[in-house]
């Protein structure tokens, strides 16, 4: 909730500070010290002896009686007060509590591909292409496997990644870890996550050592949370019928929301999913329908209680992804308000939303396009310079017609391009494109405005978005334009994308990959898939990568301020 | 001693430090006396370690032993041996946030000094330490219910005691009037900001 949000802030303490001072040598001294102690006992034992046992201490023995008068009134009031909110209001079901496991307690493991036991390589910097943001991004060789990013704070990041069996499609996954860095991205531990395990949802930390994910454990429904930073996990089954995670949000250490569904459509958009949230880990959940006759696929909690979610229609159907639907709950999921996207702009089921606070979101979208084949497409049969038919799409209104024909223009102006340039490879489509959008809401999600891009990013694909303040917006994904990577010859690059106008100008991120760069079957720089940006200036992401690769190119934003770490 | 007893409690000190730290940079009056405190709740669960609980509840367990030697604190004197000597100054080279970040932080974080320790301390464990409410009930010796409804007041109080300085703000010709550790202070956010 933003008050719980507003009182984190005052915390005088930085954990990650803590965390890194408690590293210290003292430390270790002072164990011995202790441990060298005589077993002596002293006065003072008295006192904390069994501490958590309430006989011991006194204050609570003089008013035990009329604490236990009081217990029953609170717990009435307790009652009166916490039913209607916590259940959720209309609709929303308090599930029993579920058995939860904890797993053992693991030791990190310092990620060591290289000399040090440093994992990042450093290769030079990005450049904005325009002016409007400031700061460089550092662009690392090497991180942990491609997976979801999470920073909880602006030096803590967490990735979740699998590690399969060969970077064949059906490859069995055969575990899950996760990668641990205490300093924005450059190094990182490795800790494991439960075997069997399979991840369904992003990965989503409400604090420094907090952080959950939805999933399958050995085929049943889960909750998998960490309160330590990821030594132990607790592995809560979900409520019988609610199906699967497929999003997660947690914005405080102790609540996460999520959305679960039984089945998904042919979109892998998960059909009529439900709104799950839980304040003790998993414990309890509350079940809360959202709006009927939507399926929303992607959820974004500002607080306990300020949540927007966005998928499609069901009406629709599968076939039209420039449809999209909006709901936003002011009451942790009890009450659901419908919102409202431009006409002509849909959800998929790669759509980010991110929400700065309970006002400011942005999603990542999808809108269709007609582009221009490349004149050699004639030659094919079927196929000619303009595309003849197109696929299911909704009306377009006004705003999003004029970004649909500027990207059009910028499209062509690439396909064109390439032709011009005498490149062996062109693409030709028998209809209209399918391209990324992004939309920007200043009242959670109700009203919606889509934002143009830059014309230098060519039928864009986004597919990871980050919004660390109201004004300020970081999208990862790719584009249509051609790249050269030693020897390997890519149809789309890798893009990264910034605003801090909240969303009226956005600018491009350039950068260059050297010719040795680590790049497994030639994936490693199609696309930047996750972006974490934890607060103002500070963003880590990283890049997609073919699943068995061992690790994934990184890209840092650090500006140096008052809000990047020391 | 048995190796096994070496072991659990290496395991309890390693994983419950930096919490255990955080917990007592946050409350102490200063850094000497959060490294005092550090150094004692761990004393403590070495003597004691046979009363610790495994796993969460270990944790708590600190928590709750380092709310009593924060307590006790200032009615005695702590014999203070060099690597506690070294431990302060090893805190003192931590940058706490001393500042809050913006007005409305200013003011939270004078009315929270207005309210009622165990209603500060209600807060602090689950917005700071980020307990649950059965982790609090523990904690504060009270049961997870009862916590939930204590935490819920003292936010509410927060909340009403946040609302009240605003109130008094807006008023032409007044400014807010808050106790501050004892203090009556008369003073606007922008000028707490200053201090």
């Amino acid at each position: 909730m933003r008050r719980h949000t507003t009182f984190r802030r005052i915390d005088p303490v930085d954990a990650a500070q803590v965390a890194h001072i408690s590293s210290s040598r003292v430390f270790d001294d002072l164990r011995r010290e202790i441990m060298r102690a005589t077993e002596a006992t002293d006065s003072t034992l008295d006192v904390y002896a069994s501490p958590l046992e309430l006989r011991n201490q006194p204050r609570y023995r003089r008013t035990s009686i009329a604490l236990a008068v009081a217990a029953v009134i609170l717990l009435v009031i307790g009652l009166t007060v916490f039913v209607p909110r916590g259940g959720g209001g209309k609709g929303a079901i308090t599930r029993s509590p579920v058995r939860a496991t904890t797993t053992p307690w693991n030791a990190a493991r310092p990620l060591s591909t290289l000399k040090g036991g440093a994992v990042h390589r450093r290769s030079g910097t990005w450049s904005l292409v325009d002016d409007v943001l400031s700061g460089r991004w550092q662009q690392s060789l090497l991180g942990p496997p491609g997976g979801y990013l999470a920073c909880p704070s602006t030096s803590t990041c967490y990735a979740m990644s699998g590690h399969y069996a060969s970077a064949d499609a059906n490859a069995p996954l055969l575990s899950v870890s996760l990668y641990v860095s205490t300093d924005i991205g450059s190094t990182w531990s490795v800790l494991p996550m439960p075997q069997g395990f399979h991840p369904t949802s992003s990965l989503a930390c409400g604090g420094i050592t907090e952080c959950a994910a939805g999933g399958t454990y050995h085929g049943t429904s889960v909750l998998v949370s960490t309160i330590d930073g990821g030594h132990s996990f607790v592995i809560a089954p979900l409520p019988a019928g609610d199906g699967t995670l497929y999003s997660l949000s947690c914005p405080s250490p102790t609540f996460c929301a999520g959305l679960s569904a039984t089945g998904s459509d042919t979109n892998q958009t998960p059909s009529d999913a439900t709104f799950l949230s839980t304040s003790d880990g998993g414990s309890t959940f509350v079940d809360a329908p959202i709006i009927a006759g939507d399926s929303m696929q992607s959820l974004a909690c500002s607080s306990n209680l300020d949540c927007t979610a966005i998928g499609s229609s069901d009406a629709l159907g599968a076939d039209d992804v420039t449809g999209g639907v909006v709901a936003r709950t002011e009451d942790g999921g009890g009450r659901w308000v419908a919102g409202n996207f431009p006409s002509g702009f849909g959800v998929s089921y790669l759509s980010q939303l991110s929400c700065a606070d309970a006002l400011h979101c942005s999603v990542g979208g999808t809108i269709a396009i007609t582009v221009a084949n490349s004149p050699r497409c004639a030659s094919l049969p079927g196929l000619g310079e303009t595309p003849t038919t197109t696929p299911t799409t909704t009306t377009q209104s006004p705003a999003v017609q004029a970004i649909s024909e500027f990207e059009s223009e910028v499209a062509t102006s690439e396909i064109l391009k390439e032709a011009q340039s005498g490149s062996s490879s062109f693409s030709c489509s028998s209809g209209q494109t399918l391209i990324s959008d992004i939309a920007s809401s200043s009242n959670g999600g109700l009203t919606w405005t889509p934002d143009p891009l830059p014309a230098d990013v060519p039928q864009p694909q986004l597919s990871g978005l980050s919004c660390p303040t109201d004004k300020e917006c970081w999208a990862a994904g790719s584009d249509a334009v051609p790249e050269q990577i030693g020897n390997t010859q890519n149809g789309g690059s890798s893009v990264l994308l910034g605003t801090t106008d909240g969303g009226l100008s956005w600018s491009k991120v350039t950068f260059s990959v050297p010719t040795n760069a680590p790049n497994d079957y030639g994936q490693s720089y199609l696309s930047i898939g996750s972006i974490a940006c934890p607060s103002a200036n500070v963003c880590l992401a990283q890049g997609s990568t073919a699943q068995s690769s061992p690790s994934a190119p990184l890209y840092s934003l650090v500006v140096p301020g008052p809000t990047s770490p020391s | 001693m048995s190796e096994a007893r070496e072991d659990r409690f290496c395991e309890l000190y390693e994983l419950s430090r930096p919490k255990i730290v955080a917990y007592a940079l946050r409350r102490a009056a200063s850094r000497d006396d959060a490294a005092d405190i550090v150094a004692e709740t761990f004393e403590i669960a070495w003597r004691r370690l046979a009363d610790v609980a495994t796993g969460e509840a270990g944790l708590l367990w600190l928590y709750v032993t380092a709310r009593f030697v924060l307590a006790n604190h200032g009615r005695r004197v702590r014999r203070r041996d060099e690597v506690t000597v070294r431990l302060a100054e090893e805190l003192r080279g931590l940058e706490l946030r001393e500042e809050a970040p913006d007005a409305k932080s200013v003011v939270m974080r004078l009315c929270l000094n207005s309210l009622t320790p165990d209603e500060r301390e209600l807060l602090m464990l689950a917005g700071w330490e980020g307990l649950n409410a059965a982790q609090m009930g523990r904690v504060l010796g009270c049961s997870p219910t009862a916590a939930r409804i204590r935490l819920h007041r003292a936010r509410a109080r927060l909340t009403s005691e946040m609302a009240d300085f605003a109130a008094a703000e807006k008023r032409p010709g007044r400014v807010g009037h808050i106790q501050v550790r004892g203090t009556a202070t008369s003073t606007s956010p922008q000028e707490v900001r200053r201090q």
